[in-house]
């Protein structure tokens, strides 16, 4: 492949920001680029302190961390805005997975009923839910002109109640979701939040794909037609909802009730 | 206090009676009917002495340090009380009572090693306020019910107070942090060794500081996440250990405390911490290095991961994970790595248990595997690598195949049931079999195995 095909990406704070496998991630974002034919490149930053200019990447991702952490680099970042800002104003993707959305919502309220606010790139308000809730998740969404269904799952302990003005990245056909509603993630211009783990773009490549191929636009890169259609995933996927229709048939709709807050 | 001992008689009764039922189960039904009767139950014991109770807790370890512990303090005389059979929630903790007190609920023992939930730590120690407490570690457990490792270190830095005397595990941050809480801090650790490592790959992770946020940096682990640590930023870092193994000698199976060579009845690197802590409990106890080093020598550990069984010509060795814990998931693919020989892998991750609704949800999680490391068991001679488990075989799959898993080697069985995943165990040429699956699943395979004899 030429070096005209790259794209660059960055794995922010990957040691404060690891709760689920999610490096998992970016082997998938591997997987995907040599499937369409791109190049990619993966760099890791690992302190707030040495964030520095991202106008080199193509692709910002961070991973869920702790609500702590989280809190952490709500106000750490600040130092650092501009550069996420400039980013994202070059129409450049940067994903958010899990608790890490805290750090770039309007506010978030702990347990304890304290708030910290965060950079506030999305209207959205956090609240930290007193039962974990776990279970399976199936999210329908258009990402970047692609249709796609995302299968994951969520270990939630934040419900997040979006903005009048803010969009969701897809429905959220089961599962958690931001709060138990119809809304999964929130896609805003080209800053993606998904609450879906797995690792997510292990489960769903096509996800890592539309990702990749936005990017690419966004550079002027030509993208060569799909290899593979990715079977294990498909069938990993379907097996997925094949049990999620036998809960929801046996006895799962109570259960959806075990994160109550 | 007369119910309270009309209480107490009911509860040994119903433990006499299941004693006659089955001796061989751990069960907290004493405990648990004595705090249906009385409330207050669990803190009427008033005659315990709580400078000589000692709770152990953290996220893994707890049973075998528990074990290990009431091993050192019986082989030298001292008549220890414990739950080891892991009932280690509040019933099972008051259940440890209700058998080693007498009908006054005067106690039987002189000492009292509890193991202890994490998250029954606030309500054990309400009742029972050992001035005793060791921490093995806090690490990513059950993300089910605790979502984040930051929810048991909350819920511990709020339990510990400054009667405490605490022992720590100077290599493991979270444990390390707690010890500006407690009255007095014993440290234990684990000095560099064979089988200790560097975390070096482009994309390995450790944790953040619990104090700072910042990253914690390794300069060598022993296990995952355990090891000479510093952080980055803000200097929190480990100390010299009060108690520390040292010479770690895997080959000859001895490492050194002190001055004192011990013998290692087990040789996992992660057996280490809990000789360690264990030393470190008895040494302040005043036991001696050298009865202590004599006791562990002859331990035999109940609660131990591994077994092996055999089915046909196949020997097959069993190693017990718990669900979505890495470390241990890790610590299973590490000492299956260390057998060269040629053999079949094989590994059945599950769904979450459905069979307690109310408590655990019935979900598919294998994301935990993608914190492990394959590649070294990948390595070490694998004649066929078998992905089982019904609804995430494919996840499974999925992961060894990111690390590097011949596809052509590589069976996936989208089944839990013992027949079909011996069938493909039974074409195999290699005599050893190693074996990771959850206990409740290993269960219904050792009984096909038995019919199968």
């Amino acid at each position: 492949m030429s070096s005209s095909n790259a794209i660059s990406l960055v794995y922010l704070y990957p040691d404060l920001l690891s709760l689920h496998g999610d490096r998992g991630n970016i082997w998938a974002f591997g997987k995907a680029a040599e499937n369409i034919g791109i190049n990619l490149s993966v760099s890791r930053i690992d302190s707030v302190e040495r964030t520095g200019d991202l106008s080199g990447f193509d692709i910002v991702l961070m991973s869920p961390g702790e609500l702590s952490t989280a809190q952490y680099l709500a106000g750490a970042l600040k130092e650092h805005k501009a550069a996420f800002e400039e980013h994202l104003a070059k129409a450049k993707p940067m994903v958010v997975i899990g608790t890490t959305i805290a750090a770039f919502a309007s506010e978030c309220t702990r347990l304890d009923g304290s708030k910290f606010s965060g950079l506030g790139f999305v209207d959205a308000s956090l609240t930290e839910l007193s039962v974990c809730y776990s279970n399976d998740s199936v999210l329908a969404c258009e990402l970047f002109g692609e249709q796609m269904e995302v299968v994951g799952g969520q270990i939630q302990i934040v419900r997040v109640s979006l903005g009048k003005g803010e969009t969701p990245l897809g429905i959220n056909e089961y599962g958690y979701g931001n709060d138990k509603g119809m809304h999964e993630g929130i896609l805003k211009g080209s800053f993606v939040f998904t609450n879906l783990l797995g690792p997510v773009f292990v489960k769903n490549p096509w996800f890592a794909e539309a990702i990749l191929l936005y990017a690419a636009r966004q550079k002027g890169i030509a993208v060569e037609g799909r290899k593979a259609e990715y079977e294990l995933e498909r069938m990993s996927n379907d097996e997925i909802k094949r049990f999620i229709d036998i809960k929801v048939a046996k006895h799962d709709h109570s259960r959806l009730d075990h994160g109550k807050n | 206090m007369m119910w309270f001992y009309i209480v107490l008689a009911i509860a040994k009764l119903s433990s006499i009676a299941i004693n006659l039922i089955d001796s061989s189960r751990g069960t907290d039904f004493p405990g648990k009917l004595a705090l249906f009767l009385d409330k207050k139950f669990a803190s009427k014991f008033k005659q315990v002495d709580f400078q000589k109770t000692i709770i152990v807790t953290g996220s893994n370890g707890k049973s075998t340090t528990t074990n290990l512990l009431y091993h050192i303090f019986t082989e030298n005389g001292v008549k220890a009380a414990s739950n080891l059979k892991g009932s280690n929630m509040l019933n099972g903790v008051a259940t440890v009572f209700v058998k080693n007190t007498s009908l006054s609920g005067k106690p039987k023992a002189d000492v009292f090693i509890l193991e202890v939930d994490e998250r029954s730590l606030p309500d054990v120690l309400a009742s029972y306020p050992a001035e005793h407490v060791v921490v093995t570690n806090v690490m990513q457990d059950q993300v089910h019910r605790n979502g984040e490792p930051d929810l048991v270190y909350s819920i511990f830095k709020n339990s510990f107070n400054k009667s405490m005397v605490m022992y720590l595990n100077n290599d493991e941050p979270r444990s390390k942090s707690y010890e500006s809480l407690g009255r007095e801090t014993v440290y234990y650790g684990v000095e560099q060794n064979p089988a200790s490592y560097v975390k070096d790959k482009p994309l390995d992770v450790t944790m953040p500081c619990p104090f700072c946020r910042h990253k914690i940096v390794f300069s060598f682990m022993n296990v995952s996440n355990m090891g000479r640590f510093e952080c980055s930023h803000c200097g929190f870092k480990s100390e010299e250990s009060s108690v520390s193994v040292k010479q770690a000698n895997f080959d000859e199976g001895t490492f050194v405390i002190g001055s004192t060579e011990f013998s290692m009845p087990y040789t996992a690197p992660v057996m280490l911490y809990n000789y360690a802590a264990s030393a470190a409990v008895a040494m302040r106890f005043g036991l001696s290095e050298p009865s202590i080093a004599k006791a562990v020598s002859s331990f035999v550990n109940v609660s131990g991961r591994m077994e092996s069984l055999k089915y046909k010509d196949k020997t097959l060795n069993y190693i017990r994970m718990k669900q979505e814990n890495p470390e241990t998931l890790q610590g299973a693919l590490d000492a299956i790595a260390q057998d060269k020989t040629e053999k079949v892998f094989v590994i059945g991750l599950c769904t979450l248990d459905e069979r307690r609704p109310h408590w655990v949800p019935h979900y598919a999680n294998t994301y935990y595997a993608y914190e492990c490391d394959f590649k070294p068991l990948l390595a070490s001679g694998v004649e066929k690598v078998i992905a089982f488990s019904e609804y995430v075989c494919y996840d499974i799959a999925n992961r060894l195949l990111y690390d590097g898993a011949d596809p052509d080697k590589l069976v996936v069985i989208n089944s839990d049931e013992p027949k079909d995943v011996m069938k493909a165990i039974g074409e195999s040429k290699s005599s050893t079999v190693y074996f990771i699956t959850l206990m409740r699943v290993m269960d219904g395979f050792k009984a096909y195995i038995a019919q199968s004899a």
